[in-house]
């Protein structure tokens, strides 16, 4: 029963893709764009993607909106400190060792995405959970961020993924 | 009035942010400190400049493609820049240390 809601959401989404490309929501539009979502969802069962990947990729849509809108604000909050570093013109980067709490590869892979996304802190490699982050010596707010003992904000929300 | 207003204020401020990012591009020597900048121009300029033009259109086809490219962006991006800075790391490319 999972399955099929699972499918089903899948081919909803890719049938508003196809409406929104086609600019066109007519009924014959919109079949056509289910249809092509079901032959899409086949070729990629039977030839791309042979694991339950449903399962694996599977990000509860409160959790995926959260996790957006605290990127988009830390990304703005980030944006705004690195004009004060361009001004100052304090370019000395540092590479940070970090151990994350999280265990799945999906929600490091979005943790390590949102770092990668915030201005000024770029992940530049990824061994298990703990990640290697490029940032700037001055950067006190990161230093604070993964200075803490329990789990920082990010990988609180991406806990309850599943 | 109030959208083209709105309009007008995001586009400027996604400007003012890629003005920055383009300004410690040239301004920072170090690789590195470079690749840290840069997506600064890519993330919060390409985020807030697509926004106002978000608004301008309203809720449009035009504007709905806009939000799709913006995803796109937003899964990419990371991607990109960690691929080439991971790939400077392994050629032993070093951190400059400042004079």
């Amino acid at each position: 029963m999972k399955k099929v809601i699972n499918y089903t959401t899948m081919i909803v989404i890719f049938t508003i893709l196809w409406v929104i490309l086609n600019e066109s929501a007519t009924l014959f539009q919109i079949l056509i764009g289910i249809i092509v979502s079901i032959i899409a969802i086949y070729f990629t069962n039977s030839y791309l993607l042979l694991d339950d990947y449903i399962a694996y990729y599977y990000v509860k849509t409160f959790v995926l909106i959260k996790y957006l809108i605290y990127l988009i604000f830390q990304i703005y909050k980030s944006g705004i400190s690195s004009i004060g570093q361009i001004i100052r013109g304090d370019s000395k980067v540092i590479i940070i060792e970090y151990e994350s709490c999280l265990n799945d590869e999906l929600s490091i892979c979005l943790l390590a995405n949102a770092i990668t996304l915030t201005p000024g802190t770029v992940t530049i490699d990824k061994k298990g959970n703990a990640l290697k982050i490029l940032c700037f010596e001055g950067n006190n707010e990161i230093k604070d961020a993964f200075d803490v003992e329990v789990c920082s904000k990010f990988e609180q929300i991406l806990k309850g993924r599943k | 009035m109030i959208r083209e207003a709105l309009t007008v204020i995001l586009i400027s401020i996604g400007l003012v942010f890629m003005l920055f990012g383009v300004i410690g591009i040239f301004r920072f020597k170090d690789f590195y400190s470079r690749i840290l900048i840069s997506s600064k121009v890519e993330t919060v300029g390409f985020i807030t400049l697509m926004a106002g033009v978000v608004i301008k259109y309203g809720f449009t086809y035009f504007s709905l493609k806009i939000l799709l490219i913006c995803l796109v962006v937003v899964i990419t991006n990371p991607l990109s820049t960690h691929a080439i800075a991971r790939s400077a790391l392994i050629s032993g490319f070093k951190i400059k240390e400042e004079k």
